[in-house]
């Protein structure tokens, strides 16, 4: 009788364990779990990206630079690249480094299939901005961000629209 | 003498708790497995409820497409009517901005929004606010959404532009309870 119930105990602690492990594996093997960790990596990426591409440090542009490329691809890759000689130009004539803070982020599209998300970001620019000094000017802008994955996990810019306001009033 | 008595004496002591204890597992061991395999399920069960509420996927944004859509919709229109303004009819302003702000968002409304509101029926300002762009950063399955907008916002006196549309930034965070939306705090990004 007592070894009845303790085998009736055992299957019955045997089948929840069955029910757990069930459980956990539809986390691990779960889709919107994938779906949801890759568009925070793209927010992430892009957070990062939109910092760079805002950045400017005079004394080291050639470096800087050299970073947008590798962070961008297809046609604002082509068109960071056009514009590489004038920037030069540009960069030399500055005196003090503008550095970009991303204020706000939001994944608006994320086409996990086609390696596709547009992110909204918003962004503050110092100017003047370096460890010792406060900023002596700061400038606002937004853009719409159209992101493309090139292999796995790695995403790069491929469009940088800023958001003009009077579009549509 | 005294060494007989320790030959004897060891394999006594050692044999019977030895006996008592080999009966004990005979007849006990199917409840200590049943024990040790409900306290693994158990752990295992609580570490599967983690994950399962926790994680990136707890963050609804885009996955629930109807409720990514749903706020967005509503936190839009809600920003377009407290932002909108005109010095003929400032109550309507003021109606949708007591049903639709709550918390904090009411005095970040205030220092936001009340010099407008004060300086309009003097200089006869009016105030239209459009969102251009809009983006969920998070939407909680309790039916809490932190909302990026772009607002472009043109302003008339006595019905004349003064200037360009303006372009500003805010993060919303609304939440809905019921069927109704309502916006609890107000940042400018």
């Amino acid at each position: 009788m007592t070894r009845l119930v303790g085998l009736v105990l055992v299957a019955a602690a045997v089948a929840f364990l069955g029910f757990a492990g069930w459980r956990w594996a539809g986390t691990v093997w779960n889709e919107d779990r994938t779906y949801a960790a890759q568009r925070d990596d793209v927010r992430d990426t892009a957070v990062r990206d939109m910092v760079m591409l805002n950045s400017v440090d005079p004394s080291r542009a050639q470096l800087d630079m050299e970073h947008w490329l590798d962070i961008s691809t297809g046609t604002l890759r082509d068109a960071l690249q056009r514009d590489l000689p004038a920037a030069q130009a540009r960069f030399a004539k500055q005196q003090v480094p503008t550095r970009g803070e991303v204020t706000a982020a939001a994944v608006t599209s994320f086409d996990k299939d086609a390696g596709k998300a547009t992110v909204l970001a918003s962004v503050r620019v110092f100017l003047g901005a370096d460890s010792d000094g406060a900023p002596s000017s700061e400038q606002r802008k937004r853009f719409e961000v159209g992101m493309k994955r090139i292999s796995d996990g790695l995403w790069k810019v491929e469009s940088l629209t800023p958001v003009a306001p009077g579009g549509h009033l | 003498m005294s060494v007989e008595v320790e030959i004897r004496a060891r394999p006594k002591k050692k044999r019977e708790p030895d006996k008592r204890s080999k009966a004990f597992l005979r007849r006990w061991w199917p409840y200590l497995v049943a024990v040790v395999v409900a306290a693994g399920a158990f752990a295992l069960n609580t570490w599967a409820s983690d994950r399962a509420s926790g994680g990136p996927a707890a963050n609804r944004v885009l996955l629930d497409k109807g409720s990514t859509s749903d706020a967005l919709s509503h936190v839009t229109q809600a920003v377009e009517r407290v932002f909108t303004y005109s010095y003929t009819d400032p109550d309507s302003t003021s109606r949708a901005a007591s049903s639709l702000l709550t918390g904090k968002a009411a005095s970040q409304y205030q220092s936001l929004f009340g010099q407008v509101r004060q300086e309009a029926p003097r200089q006869q300002l009016a105030l239209t606010t459009k969102v251009s762009r809009a983006g969920l950063v998070r939407l909680d399955r309790d039916g809490t959404a932190v909302v990026v907008v772009f607002l472009d916002q043109q302003s008339t006196r006595a019905g004349k532009p003064t200037g360009a549309p303006v372009a500003a930034q805010l993060v919303v965070t609304a939440h809905r309870s019921g069927g109704t939306w309502r916006i609890t705090e107000l940042r400018a990004a």
